[in-house]
């Protein structure tokens, strides 16, 4: 290799991105934030603005509201993220989410089973459907986006199916009040479970043999194949935890709403693909990390809480959260010229 | 990285800048009304969705009224999604409104919102639906069952007692839906010659309603009446009607008398609809919310009627086009 | 006119000049003062390695991007594109090495892309049927012009990218690495094509790797290095020797190494292998072998070892290790038994671009740097970097494979596999895309392999590559073996009889 010796010319060798912006931080601030620098700073920019036009956002009360509201969202980004840098798209987490949470209140009005046990099932199912996305992606050879598709579908039409399309109201308190009491001052029921899983999903990502090998299916499958690792199984299994995560949602939605309604979520898994995006993810696989998506479903929860605070109409809402999503893609796409 | 910097500020401007637009767009407050603490008040319309005519008119109305009486509105819109419309209500309460009217989006009006107002002590007036664990303060809306009751003796007496009838429902399960069917249903009793061949959900909306009922025109052809619970419905309905080629006259009627629907009333389109009073009870909601906050007490339910409005009485449809009530 | 005066006997040249052009990207002086003449009815070799700037020269011909200094004349006009359109107007037109075809779209509308013929309002399929086929038959191809580029050849695919640039007039082409993705025949009949078009008085740019092929098409040949011109040589009868020391810019004392003798003990045994594109192949690798595989493409070579690796079924025969048969499911039944695959499709299937070098190199070892199945980032980066000294790839442990060169990616694709201590190792193709001076460093790592102990399997359709690397060579031709000769009776001829059977 002798001849690589030389001052190499641009068109074949562009210079490696650098590493020396990176060495601002503490060490352990820059490893948890790597690729999501530039989300974090649009979320930081953000509280900024909110701070200064509005005297209720930085509260606590106001803080532990976004991430009470924001928790739904982060269970199904939190499953999303892994399917989106395995290269794959879950269109079904909506659906998968009402079906879950019609699941809850049939199975504990109608059929009398004890309500812990209902959100259990509900669970399962929820993971089945999550199954059959991966079962119908790795052997029937469906594109993602369809199988998904047809799942949602499926999902919305059994989740009317269950009780005629009625919704369910009222659930014991001790329910109502996992996802309302708060303790320590802090974490619901909820928020502490949702952040024990985003710890979790972290750690399994970052440290975890098998969330290495997403990254690599996400950048070539075949390479991946090659190398050893079960491509099929790691699919099925992403798009059954990705299920499992959504029905823990929809029992997260029957709690806080105290009601099951089948047109729960609807539209849900364009916001929880938007908050991934958001966090630095590419659709096109390989690329995404679970602090981003955080990163990512905060900016979506700040922007809701902040706009409202502000009495911001809600059609200028609507404009003002597109702009955000095409901003933070568009950051997405130079990153990665840059990259070149 | 120059450029991974300026990307970043470009973003952070454009995000700032576009909040502030916002911002100023809607920060419009008055300084008038003051609570008894002397404080601006303040009240949090949550909408259930705003795409729908009816509400929209209470919207403006309430927002008008408001702005009469130097009061600030803040308006969120859920768009039919109840766990949006939760997180809209805790960010009213975050942002201590002195009230909150609330029009309950989903099914059945969820009282999760009502229940968190209740516990920082913020008013809820709620107009349409009432959560049925968790009432407001007030509940204002239509007299849905009376209402539709005289919509189905009005069918009932221009079609003589005879024909086959096709529903095409609102969302089902939903309290308009249930409480228009059965005031029609209780009408319809008086009338055995009258056969509901068909009823199917085209949940409120005018594009689902006009293919339903192409496909009940196909399957039942003997369909001469069609209700749309819904004036979009029905104007989804009178399409296909239109469209089938049918020479036959067939008796079209509605439900809310919104703006769509009066002039299809107007135009003889529709032969008739309940007219509710969507501008009044936006009104309402303001004076009740605002007697609240001044400790008057208030009824814990405002239901008003609606008037039938019928194809014959064109003058009537214009007037309320013009000023709707 | 400054050209004249220093060609006085050419008189203004009708074909194109080039003038001390220079490009720069960055801190990178891509090219540098560098001349070039194509007189019409003639092919130019330009030859170099990878970064030597060919490519820049061919876009600023093609008009992708100007030069920053320098000037060009074509047909006694000066010349200066500003886009692609612009150059082809004026009947230069460049053929990527990479098809820029819609695979999706006819022939036709392909060779009339972005200038649909239109009569009356309406596209006029029937008039760009008949040109396009009119310009296939110049090419001596009789596909029809409906047919989807998709349902093509590659060879077909670039007569359709020939064909699209004759319609437009072209007068001169730039061919970028044209028979890149040919087999023999393939090459064969596009160089009849060549060679008749410059009858016609069209010119070539012939941007290739393969030397060998220079002195069959060629009528000159210019070798630049760094941006520069190396050397000009009006003949197209150089010494290979010496074009590679002009491209690398120092002499090459010996391409192949010394492989070692093979081992006694039988490592790899294959018997009656049967699949799809090959039958009843039968042979065995021994310990410190290496074992070539020759065909023409399409013989099944590289079906075969993707067979013998686990990655593609099988529909009959054993595969054994030490004696021990394999369960021919997957490739992680063939990793665990010791037979791993240096790809082909190297950016496809051999490494993830856009992931480090030490991700790639981490990837299929996960099950062995994990602890109960945690990494400790500590630890992969010091197999990454165990595997970067060991390989001598110049890279940082933390670095995107995209941005390394050819030669270095194909030695993390080798590096990643050596962490297991495999006892067989396919290469298939390892030096394609690989410069010429880069290709021995290649050649060095494989014979290592065999010195270590492993048996190799090198399959490539590079001839001199498969002789000089091997102990045996077992041909192959439409999917059956026809003969394993020993290193001392593999001669071109005896294998390519074999071949051709």
């Amino acid at each position: 290799m002798s001849t690589t010796g030389k001052a190499a010319p641009a068109v074949d060798t562009p210079p490696s991105p650098s590493d020396a912006h990176r060495a601002r931080l503490p060490s352990w601030v820059t490893g948890i934030l790597t690729g999501s620098r530039g989300p974090a700073l649009g979320l930081l920019a953000m509280c900024v603005v909110f701070f200064i036009a509005t005297p209720y956002f930085l509260t606590q009360s106001n803080l532990l509201n976004i991430v009470d509201q924001t928790a739904v969202l982060g269970l199904l980004a939190l499953g999303m993220t892994a399917v989106i840098v395995m290269g794959g798209i879950d269109l079904s987490v909506g659906a998968t989410l009402a079906l879950a949470t019609m699941v809850v209140g049939w199975l504990s009005h109608d059929q009398g089973w004890p309500l812990w046990l209902s959100a259990v099932a509900a669970i399962a199912v929820a993971g089945a459907c999550g199954l059959a996305n991966g079962l119908g992606i790795t052997y029937t050879k469906l594109p993602p986006f369809i199988a998904t598709l047809a799942m949602m579908s499926i999902a919305r039409g059994l989740a009317n199916v269950i009780t005629d399309g009625q919704q369910i109201v009222g659930f014991p308190d001790w329910f109502d009040n996992l996802s309302t009491i708060r303790y320590v001052g802090v974490f619901t029921v909820c928020t502490a479970v949702l952040a024990a899983l985003y710890v979790a999903g972290w750690a399994y990502m970052r440290y975890r043999s098998g969330g290495r090998a997403l990254y690599a299916m996400g950048g070539s499958a075949e390479v991946a194949r090659l190398a050893g690792i079960k491509v099929k199984q790691r699919t099925v299994l992403v798009y059954t935890v990705t299920g499992l995560l959504a029905g823990l949602a929809g029992v997260f939605l029957t709690m806080r709403l105290d009601s099951s309604q089948p047109s729960a979520g609807t539209g849900y898994e364009l916001d929880t693909i938007a908050a991934v995006v958001i966090g630095g993810a590419s659709l096109s696989g390989g690329v995404g990390s679970i602090t981003g998506t955080l990163i990512g479903v905060l900016i979506i929860g700040v922007l809701r809480n902040g706009l409202n605070l502000l009495g911001v109409s809600p059609f200028i809402q609507q404009i003002v959260i597109g702009l955000v999503i095409a901003l933070a893609v568009m950051l997405d796409v130079l990153r990665r010229r840059e990259a070149r | 990285m120059k450029a991974r910097a300026t990307t970043r500020i470009v973003i952070a401007t454009g995000v700032a800048a576009t909040m502030v637009v916002g911002a100023t767009a809607c920060g419009r407050g008055g300084n008038g009304a003051k609570t008894a603490d002397g404080k601006q008040i303040t009240i949090g319309l949550a909408v259930a969705n705003l795409q729908a005519d009816f509400f929209n008119q209470i919207k403006q109305s309430v927002t008008a009224e408001a702005k009469k009486k130097g009061i600030k509105v803040i308006v969120s819109d859920a768009r039919g999604d109840a766990a949006t419309q939760v997180n809209q209500i805790q960010d009213f309460i975050s942002r201590q409104v002195s009230a909150i009217i609330y029009i309950p989006a989903g099914a059945t009006a969820a009282g999760v919102p009502v229940k968190a107002a209740n516990r920082a002590k913020i008013p809820v007036v709620t107009v349409d639906r009432n959560p049925p664990g968790e009432p407001g303060k007030s509940f204002i809306a239509s007299d849905s069952v009376a209402a539709a009751r005289t919509l189905g003796n009005y069918v009932v007496k221009e079609s003589g007692g005879k024909g086959q009838l096709a529903i095409l429902q609102g969302q089902i399960g939903t309290t308009p839906q249930v409480d228009r069917q059965k005031g029609f249903g209780q009408a319809l009793k008086n009338a055995p010659g009258i056969k509901v061949v068909s009823q199917q959900p085209a949940d409120w909306a005018q594009d689902k309603a006009y293919s339903v009922s192409q496909d009940m025109l196909q399957a039942h052809p003997g369909i001469d009446i069609l209700w749309g619970q819904a004036d979009a419905m029905a104007l989804g309905a009178a399409q296909a009607v239109k469209a089938s080629g049918s020479k036959k006259k067939h008796l079209i009627v509605g439900f809310d008398g919104d703006i769509a629907g009066l002039k299809a009333v107007r135009r003889g389109t529709v032969d008739a609809t309940m007219v509710q009073q969507t501008r009044k009870m936006g009104r309402m909601s303001v004076n009740t919310a605002v007697d609240i906050i001044k400790g008057k007490k208030v009824p814990a339910q405002q239901l008003q009627p609606a008037f039938l409005l019928t194809s014959k009485d064109k003058k009537k449809a214009t007037q309320f086009i013009n000023t709707h009530p | 006119m400054r050209d004249v005066s220093r060609h006085p006997a050419a008189g203004p040249s009708q074909g194109l000049v080039v003038r001390g052009i220079s490009k720069r990207f960055g801190v990178t002086q891509a090219l540098d003062r560098f001349d070039l003449e194509v007189r019409p009815g003639e092919v130019v070799a330009l030859l170099g390695e990878n970064g030597a700037g060919k490519s820049t020269v061919s876009n600023v011909i093609a008009g992708t991007f100007p030069s920053d200094t320098g000037e060009m004349t074509w047909q006694g006009q000066p010349y200066e594109p500003k886009t692609p359109g612009d150059a082809i107007s004026h009947g230069i037109g460049l053929i990527h090495q990479e098809m820029r075809l819609l695979p999706d779209l006819s022939v036709a509308e392909n060779v009339f892309l972005g200038r649909l013929l239109h009569r009356g309002g309406r596209i006029d399929r029937g008039e760009m049927n008949r040109r396009a086929r009119e310009q296939l038959r110049r090419l001596g191809l009789d596909i029809s012009p409906t047919r989807l580029v998709r349902t093509l050849r590659v060879a077909e695919q670039q007569q359709v990218e020939i064909a699209k640039a004759l319609t437009l007039n072209a007068r001169l082409l730039i061919l970028d690495e044209p028979t890149a993705a040919l087999g023999g025949e393939e090459t064969d009949h596009l160089f009849e094509r060549i060679d008749a078009l410059r009858d016609e008085g069209m010119s070539f740019i012939y941007v290739s790797h393969r030397l060998e092929e220079i002195a069959r098409i060629c009528d000159r040949v210019v070798v630049m290095r760094d941006g520069q011109l190396v050397a000009t040589h009006d003949t197209a009868q150089v010494p290979v020797v010496q074009l590679v020391e002009e491209m690398v810019g120092r002499s090459i004392e010996r391409i192949f190494p010394d492989t070692g003798t093979a081992g006694a003990r039988e490592v790899l045994r294959v018997r009656n292998l049967t699949g799809p594109s090959f039958q009843d192949v039968s042979f065995s690798v021994h310990e410190s072998e290496v074992l070539g595989i020759a065909g023409i493409v399409g013989a099944g070579r590289t079906e075969l070892v993707r067979a013998v690796a686990g990655v593609d079924p099988v529909t009959g025969g054993t595969v054994s290790v030490e004696g021990r048969a394999l369960r021919l499911r997957g490739p992680k039944e063939a990793i665990e038994a010791g037979v791993v695959l240096v790809p082909e499709d190297r950016k496809g299937q051999g490494a993830v671009l856009d992931l480090s070098i030490g991700d790639n190199v981490a990837l299929p070892n996960l099950d062995r740097i994990s602890h109960r199945g945690w990494l400790s980032p500590r630890r992969v980066a010091a197999v990454a970097g165990e595997a970067i000294s060991l390989m001598t790839v110049k890279g940082r442990a933390g670095q995107p494979v995209r941005t390394l060169s050819g030669g270095n990616q194909q030695k993390v694709v080798i590096a990643k596999w050596l962490e297991r201590k495999p006892k067989v190792v396919i290469l298939d193709e390892p030096t394609r895309g690989i410069d010429v001076g880069a290709r021995a460093a290649i050649y060095e790592v494989i014979a290592d392999l065999a010195r270590s102990g492993m048996a190799v399997v090198v399959v490539s359709s590079d001839l001199d590559e498969v002789l000089g690397l091997s102990h045996r060579v077992l041909v192959l031709s439409r999917g059956r073996q026809r003969g394993i000769l020993p290193a001392a009776e593999a001669t071109d001829a005896a294998v390519m009889r074999l071949a051709t059977a």
